[in-house]
């Protein structure tokens, strides 16, 4: 079983083709930018759309597990821990509105596959497949092995986007095995790194390395640019010299956006910091750079 | 518009006018109202009077021939090609031959229709342009967006008058209305809104002349066949002389209608005469020539032929009052003229793109008037369908290079007429192919596409003619209903049956709960499998009554509006000697009947299983689910059509059998059986507005699904390929037409990759195989800020349901449909 909280059909942006990306739940990583925060961790959450609401407050009438109180504006607040251990999540089901809901579900990779399966044709007259996301898919690893082994069987094309944070000897039997990588490299500064994802990079870095010795061609180098952070010429320069070390030659840029922000506060989270916009002049010369050192590169 | 979009993800295409010249017309059109002319009715009528007595077939053609040779002949230059409809740019003819009673009723500022009032009209654009003038005292405001002067009025009003107990629809309501049986169930599904309001004042079109024979042999040699035809047949019955009459009334129209021409030609050589501009002299001297040559003989050049296919299509708009009449596989029967100037070098591909402009804006001035609600129903869409690609007749590929140039004067011309579409095959060039994508960039909505062999599959079928005629003539004649192009009867049944009308009435034992009226009695459903089995009844008995009425219209068409001058120009009319109403058309089976919101019935079914409790549903409908909050929570949580859900795409699989089954059980007035189709131009708004809640958690009033296949907005939660999958369950070979609305967030098809991907997927969803699939690629918000701002977004537009329209002469319930529909976005 794995926990996964979504199916994305015609994803037209995670590799060649048209794709399914599954997101796998749980991430080590707690990047200050991320705009995926129902991703991080790595079980069920409840997710509170306060725009839906109506303040009948049924949910709170029924709930058994007290994770329910009344906020300052009147709306339901939750207790998060406490929900997590929750069995019979009445609230969602009592909410009309449907302003609550469960975000994250366990499934068999069996199931989960059968599920994608039946878009065959599409995946046949474009060669696309299936791409692995999240969260970070790797720390699942047996649930992704599962998966791996069913595309393989049926032909399908799979792929995986990676923040890199894993254990390499978990995968290490089957990694090779998948058709390409996204691999992000936020910032070879390990300092930098720490503060604002939470985990310094050494674990990311051995593990792009260990990767590159089978596996290079597959991998395109993932780099969200975030300013102040990595999108300035200096920390893309070491990227690109980190990739060449390592014979990667493809890289994808993805400029900050905070669309993300409204989930934080229906997972009851906050969003840590906004960061500027990168300007379309800005992204390109940076992309630029990489072109002008031998390496592929794509603005997203 | 650049700044005004900076906040949205822009159209990634945005093309404009080619030249200085089409640039003028298409603002030309934009700023100007929507008007009606009665020139065209009143010399009509004129004649009408004069032809007392006359064989009916002869009468009809004297009388348009009268008309069309009387009508003034408006030269607007700078347009390349002359002929218009009216006097005006965008003018409409009120069709008092057809039904005057909507006419009389407007003066009168009676209550209209039953229906009128669930019916809302568009009010931007040139409609807010003709409300506007209406203030000046000079004109007065008609049917919800028509200006009417002072002179045109007088004359309407007695045109009307003189036809209220001679016009289609009052000969057809004197015959049903007192011989079938069933007409009290007609009328009251007309206060129920079961039906559509009566169709009678626009019922013509749903075909394609034969336009490939009459560009190429000349009005004059065609009617040289028809007099050696008269000249070899010996009367001895009355079908042979019936013969000799529709022969003789065939020329007529043709004889007129070159004589049309030639007024064109004198009118532009006075023009010519009266301007010193040197350049403009000429333009104008070169178009007499050409009105003097066309369409009584065979084009020259590629700009003759044009003005050629403009006069014979034109003067079939002329003739009848047409929604969905069409112009079908230009870029095929026009290539021959085009390649032989290319060789010759004698026009360049920027002169042809010029011309082709011309034509959007020539084909978009074009309005109609009907009734209130069937204004409505249409918005105000004329349908006017050119396909393009396809095959020939061996199935070798057949897009070409004016394929791609007709394509590319979409992109520049943004027009909504004609609306494009692509007949789909794996042997279409990959240029055309990525060209059709860009022009859906722009944001139009078309081209829509289309799958060939699902329709060939259809037609061998159904007309079981040669595989290589249907591979050749296979064309669209309106918003999705495939035809062959120049030998198929076109009047369908154009009227709409409402699925969860129905529904209602299984639902509540054969009542209307809104209305109170009790249809055929029937017993009140305990549980799943017998609401569903009442359904079918009910929609058996609507079907087959519904076609039984429409066949007495039919005999009241073939007395006051048989087409005489589109039956010469159908195959094999003049062979036969016998007009389309007479069965001269070699396909006979199109007639079809559509329908609306199965999705919704299906989707209701679904939950009903589900939820296995009907009692409490129904009490719950009934009460617009108030105190039933918890219930629609489950309801809308029960399987829905287009998530690829068995649950309830094999329910819908069901009923979709059923349908066509009912459907062709009943044989039209040509003795063919009915074709099905599903469609729902805008009726999804009006139907939806009259029926009460419904089991899936749809609220009382809210729009049914605008679509055939394509799921009600908001319920599809699995993604753009579980809905395609949903849609590849159903045959869609038993079905003539279909309809699946797509829409997709520019971000999704950025580029050259984005293209190939979106015909990557329609490639696939054509595997299963599915059958039509269109295109919204705007911005929602976009959308949004347009309804605020209607002034800033007058050419933008939108894929509605088997058509485009400009979005800001929408009705703002259709808007807002179209904001709604599930938007796929990374």
């Amino acid at each position: 079983m794995g926990i996964i909280f979504n199916i994305q059909e015609y994803a037209v942006n995670d590799g060649e083709g048209i794709r399914t990306t599954v997101f796998l739940k749980g991430c080590p990583l707690k990047c200050d930018w991320c705009s995926n925060p129902e991703g991080q961790l790595p079980y069920p959450e409840i997710f509170q759309n306060k725009e839906l609401c109506i303040k009948c407050y049924k949910c709170l009438e029924i709930c058994k597990c007290k994770s329910i109180t009344i906020s300052p504006e009147g709306y339901p607040e939750f207790s998060r821990d406490n929900f997590k251990n929750c069995k019979e999540k009445e609230c969602i089901e009592e909410c009309i509105k449907n302003g609550l809901k469960e975000i994250g579900y366990e499934i068999s990779a069996k199931k989960l596959f059968n599920k994608i399966k039946s878009n065959y044709l599409f995946y046949r007259n474009s060669n696309g497949g299936i791409t692995l996301s999240g969260g970070e898919p790797f720390i699942q690893p047996e649930f992704v092995r599962e998966i791996l082994t069913l595309a393989k069987e049926n032909g399908f094309s799979i792929g995986v986007e990676t923040c890199g944070y894993f254990s390499y000897e978990n995968v290490k039997d089957f990694i090779d095995d998948f058709d390409f990588f996204y691999f992000d490299i936020k910032t070879l500064n390990a300092e930098k790194h720490k503060d604002c994802t939470g985990l310094d990079n050494t674990v990311i870095i051995n593990n792009f390395k260990k990767l590159c010795v089978n596996s290079a061609e597959k991998i395109t180098v993932s780099i969200p640019l975030i300013q102040d952070f990595n999108a300035d010429k200096n920390s893309i320069t070491e990227i690109i010299s980190f990739c060449k070390e390592n014979n990667v030659n493809k890289a994808r840029l993805l400029a900050y956006h905070n669309l993300g922000i409204s989930k934080y506060e229906a997972l009851g989270r906050k969003y840590k910091k906004e960061f500027a916009f990168i300007s379309k002049d800005e992204s390109e010369s940076l992309k630029n750079l990489f072109i002008e050192n031998g390496i592929q590169c794509t603005i997203e | 518009m650049e700044s005004q979009e900076k906040d949205f993800s822009p159209r990634e295409v945005k093309g404009s006018p080619s030249t200085e010249r089409i640039k003028f017309m298409r603002e030309r059109y934009l700023s100007e109202p929507l008007i009606i002319d009665s020139e065209y009715i009143n010399l009509y009528t004129k004649a009408h009077k004069n032809t007392d007595g006359k064989n009916v077939l002869e009468r009809r053609a004297e009388c348009h021939a009268y008309a069309l040779e009387n009508l003034t002949t408006s030269i607007k230059y700078p347009e390349p090609f002359v002929g218009s409809k009216t006097r005006f740019v965008r003018g409409a003819i009120p069709y008092c031959n057809y039904a005057s009673q909507y006419i009389i009723r407007e003066f009168n500022n009676e209550e209209h229709e039953a229906q009128d009032k669930v019916t809302d009209l568009g009010t931007g654009g040139g409609i807010a342009k003709a409300k506007e003038l209406s203030q000046s005292g000079d004109y007065e405001f008609f049917s919800g967006k028509f200006l009417l002067s002072k002179e045109d009025k007088k004359e309407l009003k007695e045109c009307a008058e003189y036809w209220l107990g001679k016009s289609m629809q009052d000969v057809g309501d004197d015959l049903w209305k007192k011989v079938f049986e069933k007409a009290g169930y007609i009328e009251n599904g007309w206060k129920a809104v079961l039906y559509t309001a009566p169709h009678d004042p626009a019922p013509e079109g749903r075909y394609v002349l034969d336009f490939e024979t009459a560009l190429n042999e000349g009005f004059e040699s065609i009617i040289n066949r028809m007099r050696n035809l008269i000249k070899e047949t010996v009367v001895t019955d009355y079908e042979s002389a019936e013969k000799i009459y529709f022969w003789r009334a065939g020329i007529r129209v043709l004889e007129a209608t070159i004589n049309w021409a030639n007024n064109y030609a004198k009118a532009a050589r006075a023009e010519a005469g009266k301007t010193n501009d040197k350049d403009k002299k000429l333009e104008l001297l070169q178009i007499a020539e050409r009105c003097e040559n066309v369409p009584a003989k065979r084009p020259k050049d590629f700009r003759e032929a044009m003005q050629s296919f403009w006069f014979i299509y034109l003067a079939g708009h002329i003739e009848g009052a047409q929604l969905g009449y069409s112009p079908g596989r230009f870029d095929r029967y026009m290539y021959p003229f085009y390649k032989a100037d290319k060789e010759k070098g004698i026009i360049s591909d920027i002169e042809v793109l010029e011309l082709l402009e011309a034509l959007r804006v020539k084909m978009t001035e074009i309005e109609y008037v009907a009734s209130f609600s069937w204004e409505g129903l249409g918005s105000g869409n004329l349908y006017q369908n050119m396909i393009l690609g396809g095959t020939d007749e061996h199935g070798r590929r057949g897009d070409n290079e004016l394929s791609k140039l007709i394509l590319q004067s979409a992109i520049n011309c943004q027009t909504t007429q004609p609306t494009l579409s692509i007949w789909y095959e794996d042997t279409l060039s990959d240029e055309f192919l990525l060209k059709a994508v860009e022009c859906v960039k722009t944001g139009c909505g078309f081209p829509a596409w289309f799958n060939l062999k699902v329709y060939i599959q259809h037609e061998l079928e159904k007309s079981k003619l040669p595989l290589q005629t249907i591979r050749k003539y296979a064309a669209m004649g309106g918003c999705t209903e495939p035809t062959l192009e120049g030998m198929s009867y076109g009047v369908v049944q154009a009227g709409f049956i409402n699925h969860m009308k129905i529904f209602e009435f299984a639902l509540n034992g054969g009542t209307d709960p809104r209305t109170g009226i009790e249809f055929d009695k029937t017993k009140i459903p305990e549980n799943y499998e017998e609401l569903k089995e009442t359904y079918k009844f009910h929609l058996r008995n609507a079907i087959a009554n519904w076609q039984r009425y429409w066949n007495y219209a039919m005999a009241a068409h073939r007395q006051v509006c048989n087409l005489i001058y589109s039956s010469v120009l159908i195959r094999d009319c003049i062979g036969r000697g016998k007009s389309l109403d007479d069965g001269g058309a070699i396909v006979n089976g199109t007639p079809t009947t559509l329908s609306t919101g199965l999705v919704n019935v299906a989707n209701s079914l679904a939950a009903v299983k589900k939820l296995n409790d009907l009692n409490e549903i129904r009490e719950a409908c009934n009460k617009n689910w108030e105190g039933f909050e918890k219930l629609r929570k489950k309801a809308l949580g029960a399987p829905k059509w287009g998530n690829n859900d068995d649950f309830a795409d094999e329910i819908y699989s069901e009923l979709f059998e059923s349908y066509c089954g009912y459907v062709s059980e009943n044989k039209n007035y040509l003795g063919v059986p009915y074709d099905p189709s599903m469609l729902a131009i805008s009726t999804h708004t009006p139907f939806g507005k009259v029926c009460g809640a419904s089991p899936e958690g749809r609220y009382a009033g809210e729009p049914l699904c605008d679509g055939v296949t394509s799921p009600y907005p908001g319920t599809d939660v699995n993604g753009p390929i579980s809905v395609l999958l949903s849609a590849g369950k159903i045959d869609h070979t038993k079905i003539r037409g279909g309809l699946h609305n797509m829409k997709f967030h520019p971000t999704v098809l950025k580029g050259v990759e984005g293209s190939k991907k979106l015909l990557q997927l329609i490639r696939s969803y054509f595997g299963y195989p599915g059958f039509q699939l269109q295109f919204n690629i705007v911005d929602s918000d976009m959308l949004k800020d347009a309804q605020l701002h209607p002034e800033n977004y007058r050419d933008l537009i939108v894929r509605v349901a088997g058509f485009s329209a400009f979005f800001v002469e929408l009705s703002k319930s259709i808007q807002d449909q179209v904001i709604q529909r599930t938007e796929h976005s990374i």
